[in-house]
């Protein structure tokens, strides 16, 4: 045991300095020292002068950076790895360190060769998130400094609306222009991903051309200057930047700015008259660079590992946007927070943090149905789990506001979109603002069920509540009318958690079936934090039509052996929900047509009028096979097989792995970046947080607001890479 | 080849700012000598949604396809089908395309990017589109100009049927996640084309010249922000730079062209501020010629209609182009196949008139429509869930693009038989007669047809 703590250790050691037995290994040193004892324990034996699997031989790979064929060789060999692909499972596996040296090794050959860029740009993606060990993020073996690389970060689309530029363009301003780029199936806002260019600049600035045109005419501070009988006052300039400036970068501007924009005001008033000057000049503030791109550089002193901490400003702005898409300005408690110099210290951050959570944020109309909202905020719905950025992770997260347009072709009952996606929106709200074993409660809630008992029980609750609030006939008449909706419901208790949602389902269908290969995919990325290789290229990824078969029967192409490499890591996880059809609702069996030899699409037809059918001979009822795998948590108790959906939501709530996956996510969402090896006392922090309390997200957000990896920033780009390879 | 990011800004901008003269210099003494060959080739793509079928484009006689193998006959002696009539006078540079594939460019009703860049592509595009290819092939100063009703804002298609601003209609892109914004609203398209000379109460001249204080300005600010970040930071200001720079470089070229801007310019009427949809569109159809005419752009894509369209004023009330998909009778009682025949004769009767214009004007040895090619097609193929097994086209005029369009019916076997091409090999011939390098393919590949030779161009189009 010694001695593999030993050697663990020393090869954390080469990890982190590059120095073996006291001397600094280069390229080649490490490849002798390290990278082939691992490959002659690895790979060899299948990769080898004998066995050559897949027609891949590693014995004689070279490491010449000049060889294209050897780098490529190499390349695929870094995906393998990285995704943890190979060695294949049932072989003996590398430690996470171990991994993780090759890892790097390869890596920096690949950077030698010239191939730095693609690798670079690869990891910076939401989608290769995973890559970063998830061992060693959370072995707490790496005490980090933890720090963000400092940056600009191009405004959101949201953060657009949130500048209440008022709108009078339809589709305006929110549209593609700042739009995002990375895959509308993941975490969005990635500092990294976004830019503004050409397309992004014309289309912006046409925008906010329509917007300042509609006002010059209407609004006090710019009549001020185009209605003005001589040429305009330096004052009534300075009021018209002062607004602007504060409305388009969320903070006071500083004198030697107002002498910059109070000449070009008064240059372009001269040369191009009242309108025209003023318009211009109002562009050249809401498109300045610190109007698209949110400045994160750090402005605070260095510490000793290069880092800076984020200015009060910084840290002012940082904060408003994570909890929603508005300015610190209209945020009352930033704004005193910045007063009393609050947000310089971590201690002060974290006490303010908590204050933005206490205060909460009423429901958001988005999504909800029209008729449901008002009474929403009549009956003082409150929590932070409305704030808009909390509501848009779990968005993000889960995906279930695709199931709104997910066009349906199969026949069978319809759901309202509004509904479809506003009800999980309600519960995930509650979940959070009831704030206790949130993951779990997210995962296996029975308030997903469309049960008419607990609508009843709801229905009672409040009409004991309305008593107190409206007259009795008034909460008469509401109970009456809940309960008219009420006895549409079906009296489910099958139903455990949004993955079993109708929208989450439908989100992950197709067209007209299920989609266990989505399905799988989602809980392999999100909930176990692993890995799906790229589709390969010129694969047939389609499943064959065919009415006589089941779609577990059609899935048998998987089977394939160029395709079960991967779909066996896929297809168990999604076929648990077999248990519901392809709009989401449960169901016990499927209906085989003994008639027309085909599978029913379902539900077609009532139980009553089935029964009979059945009783004729004409259709037979054949149990749903909803049988599935958990694998690769490596946790007792939650890896093995599943009976059906419910089985496998419950046994995956429990798991270590499934938890510390949402919070990787999270850490994603809020630091609007990938993971580092750095970043992993931020993450245990986040991890101990909810632990600690019993379940609480809240306690997870202030973890990761008050992280280093939130608040200090460290100037050195290529930093990126390397702490993924080698500091 | 990768480049990195820097070297890509840096060609961007040197492209923007530097070469972007030469080839309005280059046509305009081609003008002056009249060489046919250096004409300058103008591309009009106008693209519908919810389908076109082949039963729909084919002449009177042949609505039924032979399906084995291909068949080439001349439109000269046959009748065009019902709603292409308005074609009539420009049947000897007419050709009717059909049985093409594009199976794996997948999307909902629309291909979406994909229809013109041949990748999967329903989200966001994962490749040029052809239009933008050949806009950078046939520089302008607008290289590309799009024409939209209405389009995307933030990823739903439920705005107003007739928007005032930039619209994404999901269609044409510079690149890999760089959508190309078209212009919904009549009036700003005008005063972005026209507006550099002439007075207008809303931007206009006084505002083209004091666009480069706005543009010096915002340039010394990038300059200042970027001395205080790093390196890779600043790439991502470099791009925002490259804008100005393109900007710039088209005002220098504006300015250049001010007489036959002021010449060519329409009337600005009151139908630029109508609200009616097929006002819209034949007023895109009205500026589109006359950029063209004024040499403001030589590629111009028209987004004809959209899923959430209502053809009102054609008495449809209500009823959208989605809903004449799924078999809705509109109100003044039009079934779905009587309908789809009126919208698409509006269509063609637009893209008809669109040619008298350009044929009205001399050019060469012929007519500015022996030089532009007009291509009519659907995102979404031929049905409005269309397998994408057939996806026909209509292309009008470019007698002189190389392409073999003098009046044909051209129908490739059908998906999957000997013989059979695809959409991809249709741009490939585009891109091949307009001078690009010879390639092998245009795209993504159907790996359904992995057994047919798909290689290079038409064959039978390429003159």
């Amino acid at each position: 045991m010694k001695l593999c703590v030993t050697r663990s250790w020393a090869l954390l050691f080469i990890l982190f300095t590059g120095i073996a037995n006291g001397v600094e290994l280069d390229r080649e040193g490490q490849y002798s020292s390290v990278i082939v004892p691992l490959l002659k324990d690895h790979c060899i034996s299948c990769h080898g002068v004998e066995k050559k699997k897949g027609r891949v031989s590693l014995h004689d790979i070279g490491i010449e950076i000049k060889n294209g064929k050897s780098m490529d060789l190499w390349a695929r060999v870094l995906e393998q790895i990285e995704t943890g692909e190979m060695p294949p499972e049932d072989e003996r596996q590398p430690t996470a360190i171990e991994r993780q040296l090759v890892v790097n090794w390869i890596k920096d050959t690949l950077v030698l060769a010239g191939r730095g860029f693609e690798l670079k740009s690869k990891l910076l993606l939401p989608e290769h998130g995973n890559r970063v060990s998830h061992e060693l993020l959370f072995n707490g073996e790496i005490k980090g400094p933890a720090f963000t690389p400092s940056r600009l970060w191009r405004m959101s689309p949201h953060v657009y609306r949130g500048k209440r530029y008022p709108l009078r363009v339809a589709g305006g301003i929110e549209a593609e222009p700042v739009a995002y780029a990375s895959k509308a199936s993941g975490i969005r806002d990635y500092a990294s991903q976004e830019i503004m260019g050409e397309s992004g600049f014309l289309s912006l600035k046409m925008a906010l051309d329509d917007i300042i045109s509609n006002q010059l005419h209407t609004k006090e501070s710019y009549k001020a200057i185009t209605e003005a009988k001589e040429f305009p006052s330096s004052d009534a300039m300075c009021r018209v930047i002062r607004e602007e400036f504060q409305r388009s970068t969320g903070r006071s501007i500083k004198p030697e700015e107002m002498d910059r924009y109070l000449t070009f005001m008064q240059k372009n008033l001269k040369q191009g008259g009242l309108e025209t000057g003023l318009k211009i000049s109002i562009l050249g503030i809401y498109l300045s660079t610190e109007a698209v791109y949110r400045m994160e550089l750090g402005r605070g002193d260095p510490d000793e590992h290069g880092r800076q901490m984020l200015s009060p400003q910084e840290v002012s702005l940082a904060l408003a946007y994570a909890f929603a898409d508005t300015p610190p300005s209209q945020i009352p408690i930033l704004q005193q927070a910045l007063k009393q110099d609050q947000l310089s210290q971590k201690e002060d951050i974290e006490i303010v943090v908590r204050r933005m959570i206490a205060a909460g944020h009423p429901p958001l109309r988005r999504n909800m149905p029209a008729a449901y909202f008002p009474r929403m905020i009549q009956e003082g719905e409150h929590g932070y789990g409305w704030y808009p950025r909390i509501v848009r992770f779990f968005e993000e997260f889960f995906l279930y506001p695709k199931a709104a347009g997910t066009f349906k072709d199969s026949s069978g009952e319809a759901i309202g979109s509004r509904a479809l996606v506003g009800a999980p929106q309600g519960h995930v709200s509650a979940i959070l603002n009831e704030d206790n074993h949130v993951f779990k409660e997210l995962l296996t809630s029975p308030r997903f069920n469309n049960n008419k008992f607990a609508m009843l029980a709801r229905l009672k609750n409040r009409y004991a509540k309305d008593l107190n609030r409206v007259t009795p006939e008034q909460a008469l008449k509401r109970y009456n009318e809940g309960l008219k909706h009420a006895r549409h419901l079906k009296d489910e208790t099958f139903r455990a958690g949004i993955l079993t949602d109708n929208s989450w389902l439908i989100a992950h269908s197709t067209n007209d079936a299920n989609d266990p290969v989505h399905r799988g995919i989602w809980i392999r990325q999100r909930l176990l934090a692993g890995n799906v290789p790229d589709l390969p290229i010129g694969v047939d990824a389609s499943v064959p039509e065919d009415p006589h078969k089941t779609l577990r029967e059609r899935f048998e192409v998987t089977r394939k052996e160029e395709c079960w490499k991967c779909h066996r890591t896929i297809n168990p996880l999604g076929m648990p929900f077999e248990s519901f059809d392809d709009r989401g609702w449960v169901r016990k069996a499927l209906y085989f047509d003994r008639v027309k030899n085909i599978y029913l699409p379902q539900p077609f037809i009532h139980q009553e009028q089935l029964e009979k059918l059945r009783q004729k001979g004409v259709v037979d009822i054949i149990p749903v096979d909803a049988s599935g795998e958990i694998f690769g948590t490596g946790e007792p108790g939650i890896d093995g097989p599943v009976r059906d959906a419910r089985e496998f939501v419950q046994r995956l709530a429990r798991s270590t792995r499934v938890r510390q996956s949402i919070i990787r996510h999270a850490f994603r969402f809020w630091m609007g970046r990938n993971e580092m090896l750095s970043d992993s006392v931020s993450l245990i922090a986040a991890d101990q947080a909810y632990v600690q309390s019993g379940g609480k997200f809240s306690e997870v957000l202030v973890a990761l607001l008050t992280s280093d990896s939130f608040l200090y920033r460290k100037a050195d780009h290529s930093l990126i890479a390397k702490t993924n390879s080698k500091k | 080849m990768s480049y990195t990011r820097r070297e890509f800004t840096r060609g961007m901008s040197i492209g923007a700012g530097g070469a972007a003269l030469v080839p309005l210099l280059r046509q305009m003494k081609l003008h002056a000598e009249g060489d046919k060959d250096g004409m300058p080739r103008r591309f009009v793509f106008v693209v519908k949604s919810s389908g076109l079928t082949g039963e729909a484009i084919r002449p009177i006689g042949f609505e039924k396809p032979v399906n084995e193998k291909v068949l080439d006959v001349a439109l000269k002696d046959l009748q065009l089908a019902p709603t292409l009539q308005s074609l009539e006078p420009f049947k000897d540079q007419l050709l009717i395309l059909d049985g093409l594939s594009g199976r794996n460019f997948t999307g909902n009703h629309s291909s979406y990017y994909g229809a013109l860049s041949c990748h999967h592509a329903p989200e966001k595009p994962a490749a040029a589109t052809i239009d933008c290819i050949l806009g950078d092939m046939f520089p302008a100063p607008f290289k590309n100009y799009g024409f939209s009703a209405n389009g995307h804002s933030i990823g739903n298609n439920f705005g107003p049927i007739v928007q005032e601003t930039a619209v994404f209609p999901r269609i044409s892109a510079h690149g890999q996640n760089k959508p190309m914004a078209y212009q919904a609203s009549a009036e700003k398209a005008y005063r972005e084309l026209f507006g550099s000379v002439i007075n207008l109460a809303v931007g206009g001249k006084k505002e083209f010249k004091l666009q480069e204080n706005l543009l010096d300005f915002l340039s010394e600010d990038v300059r200042r922000v970027s001395r205080s970040v790093s390196s890779l930071e600043r790439e991502k200001l470099d791009h925002y730079l490259g804008a100005f720079d393109s900007v710039r470089a088209r005002n220098v070229q504006l300015t250049g062209m001010s007489d036959a801007i002021r010449r060519n310019a329409p009337e600005l009427s009151t139908q630029y501020s109508s609200k009616v949809f097929a006002d819209r569109i034949s007023l895109f159809f009205d500026l589109s010629a006359a950029a063209l005419i004024t040499g403001l752009s030589n590629v111009i894509s028209i987004r004809a209609d959209w899923l959430s369209t209502k053809y009102e004023s054609f008495g449809f009330g209500s009823t959208s182009v989605h809903d004449i998909g799924h078999n809705k009778v509109t109100r003044n009682g039009l079934k779905s196949v009587d309908a789809r025949s009126v919208i698409r004769k509006f269509q063609v009767d637009q893209i008809a008139g669109l040619a008298a214009k350009l044929k009205a004007v001399p050019e060469g040895n012929g007519t500015m429509l022996d030089n532009t090619l007009i291509i009519y097609m659907s995102d979404g193929a031929d049905a409005h869930h269309s397998q994408r097994k057939n996806w026909p086209f209509v292309l009008v005029g470019g007698r002189n693009h190389k392409i073999k369009n003098e009046g044909r019916f051209l129908r490739y076997p059908s998906y999957q038989k000997a013989g059979h091409r695809t959409i991809g090999s249709f741009y490939n011939t585009l891109l091949q007669a307009s001078g690009s390098q010879p390639q092998d393919h245009f795209g993504q590949i159907d790996s359904h047809l992995k057994d047919l030779d798909l290689k290079g161009p038409l064959q039978e189009l390429l003159a």
